[in-house]
């Protein structure tokens, strides 16, 4: 064993071992309290208002390198193209990756063929955007398609600020969510919703209601339990001058 | 009306940050704890020390990331010290030749003696794994695709323990790949320079211990280029930076007036 | 096996990296160790592969005449020859440096300084004082703007002490509580790629 990690095993296995037993636990019931997020009603809502508009929509993915901030946002883009298929709207995904671009085509193509729509797809929707370039890219997307409603999901930086004033003044409606926190101010301030952290990750809990979604956002609350626990029973004990639990989380 | 009031208020903001570049008001730069830390720590670093710069710079982050990256390298060379520059973004080889330029001119380094430039490796915080875990594994060849093995410098480094600093200068989360891989499990000790946005974390890793030293931004470059007396980039900046930051307070303020008015005649026509 | 293949994949070369990460087993830690430089080669043909769908997207645009296809030719242009010099000289080439110094670094960074006008008519715009808390918010933000800068020092030295707070103290412990609540859900997320519970990625995640 490495020292140092017996710790974070100890969480890894916890999480894991929360995971399943919630997984099967509502399979057997079906029970499920996710609190309201408003950002995620508001998706149809906004998929509602494009439609009525007939103008088209843009689900712009961000992120330099494939993570789990890119896989929650996928989660969302899978549910967001299934309404766009079913009202027949029109939705733009902009990937900043090269590997992301044929998973949202995937997505896309699966979306619009559980609706029995297949003729309407058309993979030059989903466009790869890389780096730079992506940036003259979304802004130019918003002025000529004169998109009606945005979403920004995934591993912002900088750009954050750019894609949603920018949806701004083109008059589009916007939902955000992103994990890196430096970017949540902008969201907050340009965007109608935003999805703050791990509201994005419990983004497929709350659309979709599978089982391992339910289970994976069942291991987080756990996981933030026993961190409140930890914390407020380690001050204590820090504070007292006992530093058994500063010990016990370096092992 | 509104797009007319963005445009007046974009044309305003050229000005407001082009005439401090041109009239330079010298304003006061403050203090900067964090910057102390990062400049009395490369200071104490003994001579032929090996350091490792990882420079995650490129044209979108070169404004605050390039001078605080040149600086610290001034100082690493002024103190004689070794650096092995690296780079996780195509674009930081680019700026890895300018220090390498900078270095041979100003203090006569000597290429693979006194610094070697990494060849890009794609991947990010795997790239990072990769060399914090088995550097010599990591990589075989320099930039120039000179086999590292014959130089002097590759050398002295068989594992990242060997190594006495490792910094990182990025608009990314690369501070948490230091916190997270090189002082994390290795214990080497780390320093990140990173755009102003992201130091509300970063200071946390810094408060903690985690890293050395914390350059933040224009005004943690513009401090650095002045402990080192060598003002550039960042200390010119500085100016135009400082009233930026109060043009926008007073959009801020003017906005909020405009609204109050506007919501004052809106509740007294109902 | 189209489906079963990647998720194999995913449980092995997961499994391997994660033990290797907390256990001391050499032959485990060479192999982790391995998976990761894979990982640096997977990125770089990712990269390539991005590469080539550009030229397939400008391509199919230039030949159906798509709006702006004329664009496309300029990119197609550009695209192929720096790839060509790159390739056939070197990245370390005068003509190679010449054409990155003088038109992607300008181009780069006149992107990023878009932020400044859209961050100033956001000021304008967005940043509104409806209630208490927003008005707080407003307050500490100034100190803060301020004390980022000299100006706040010349002002008040009060300024960047408050501001030097404000990020050391509230703002520390907010930032600690979004990134406990984040890396969770980024471990959860990693555990079910792993174990090849989330399939979204792979024909829109449905069995």
């Amino acid at each position: 064993m490495v020292s140092g990690r017996v710790g974070s095993l100890v969480l890894l296995l916890a999480l894991t071992g929360t995971l399943f037993y919630a997984m099967a636990a509502f399979k057997k019931t079906g029970k499920l309290h996710v609190r309201r997020i408003a950002g995620l009603d508001a998706i149809d809502d906004l998929i509602g208002r494009v439609t009525e508009m007939g103008r088209p929509m843009a689900f712009v993915l961000g992120g330099t390198e494939l993570e789990s901030q890119g896989f929650a946002s996928m989660r969302v883009l899978s549910h967001v193209a299934a309404q766009v298929a079913r009202y027949e709207a029109k939705l733009f995904v902009v990937a900043p990756l090269p590997e992301m671009e044929p998973m949202c085509q995937e997505i896309m193509k699966t979306a619009y063929m559980t609706a029995g729509k297949a003729e309407s797809y058309n993979p030059s929707d989903v466009m790869y955007m890389p780096g730079d370039a992506s940036k003259a890219g979304v802004l130019g997307l918003y002025q000529r398609e004169k998109v009606a409603g945005a979403m920004l999901f995934g591993n912002y930086y900088y750009e954050s600020m750019l894609f949603a004033e920018a949806a701004n003044l083109a008059g589009a409606s916007q939902i955000g969510g992103t994990a890196n926190y430096h970017q949540l101010p902008f969201f907050v301030a340009s965007c109608d919703y935003t999805l703050i952290a791990e509201e994005i990750f419990a983004a497929g809990t709350y659309l979709s209601k599978e089982p391992s979604e339910v289970g994976g956002l069942t291991a987080q609350e756990m996981g933030k339990a026993l961190a409140v626990l930890v914390m407020v029973v380690g001050s204590v004990f820090a504070t007292l001058g006992n530093d058994v639990f500063v010990n016990l989380l370096k092992k | 009306m509104r797009d007319k009031m963005t445009h007046y208020i974009w044309v305003a903001l050229v000005f407001v940050v082009l005439l401090p570049l041109i009239f330079p008001l010298r304003l006061p730069l403050g203090p900067s704890p964090e910057g102390e830390s990062a400049y009395a720590y490369i200071d104490a670093l003994p001579e032929d020390s090996v350091t490792i710069m990882i420079l995650e710079v490129a044209p979108s982050n070169e404004g605050e990331l390039w001078p605080m990256a040149q600086a610290i390298a001034r100082h690493h060379f002024t103190k004689g010290h070794r650096v092995i520059l690296a780079t996780f973004v195509p674009d930081g080889v680019m700026y890895a030749e300018k220090i390498r330029t900078m270095a041979e001119a100003d203090y006569g380094a000597v290429y693979g003696t006194d610094l070697l430039i990494l060849p890009y490796r794609a991947g990010g915080e795997m790239a990072l794994v990769a060399l914090a875990d088995d550097i010599q594994k990591a990589y075989t060849e320099d930039q120039y695709k000179t086999p590292l093995a014959g130089l002097p410098l590759w050398s002295a480094v068989s594992k990242i323990e060997d190594v006495a600093l490792v910094s990182c200068y990025t608009s990314g989360d690369d501070h948490l790949w230091l916190a997270r891989h090189v002082w994390g499990k290795h214990s080497v000790a780390s320093l990140s320079g990173n755009i102003a946005l992201s130091t509300p974390e970063a200071i946390v890793y810094y408060n903690n211990g985690q890293l050395v030293g914390l350059i933040s931004g224009v005004k943690g470059a513009a401090f650095y280029e002045q402990k080192i007396n060598k003002p550039g980039l960042a200390t010119q900046s500085m100016d135009a930076q400082s009233l930026g930051h109060v043009f926008l307070l007073l959009l801020m303020i003017a906005g909020n007036l405009v609204f109050w008015k506007e919501k004052r005649k809106a509740g007294g026509a109902a | 096996m189209k489906r079963e293949g990647p998720r194999l994949v995913a449980l092995v070369t997961g499994l391997i990296v994660l033990i290797g990460h907390f256990f001391t087993s050499a032959p485990i830690k060479a192999a982790s160790a391995e998976i990761v430089r894979w990982r640096i080669i997977v990125a770089a043909f990712a990269l390539a592969l991005g590469g080539f769908n550009m030229l397939r997207l400008h391509g199919n645009k230039i030949s159906q005449k798509r709006p702006n296809w004329q664009y496309s030719i300029i990119f197609v242009v550009a695209f192929v020859a720096y790839f060509t010099l790159g390739v056939t000289t070197s990245t370390t080439s005068p003509g190679y440096k010449y054409i990155w110094q003088n038109l992607y670094q300008p181009a780069a960074s006149t992107m990023y300084s878009f932020t400044l006008f859209y961050m100033a008519s956001a000021c304008w715009r967005a940043f509104r004082i409806r209630n208490w808390q927003s008005g707080v918010l407003m307050v500490t933000g100034a100190a803060v703007l301020l004390g980022q800068v000299g100006l706040g020092a010349a002002i008040s030295p009060a300024i960047p002490k408050f501001s030097a707070w404000v990020i050391a103290v509230p703002n520390a412990a907010a930032i600690r509580a979004i990134t406990i609540g984040g890396s969770l859900g980024m471990v959860v997320m990693s555990i079910r790629v792993i174990l090849g519970l989330e399939r979204t990625y792979m024909a829109g995640g449905k069995d």
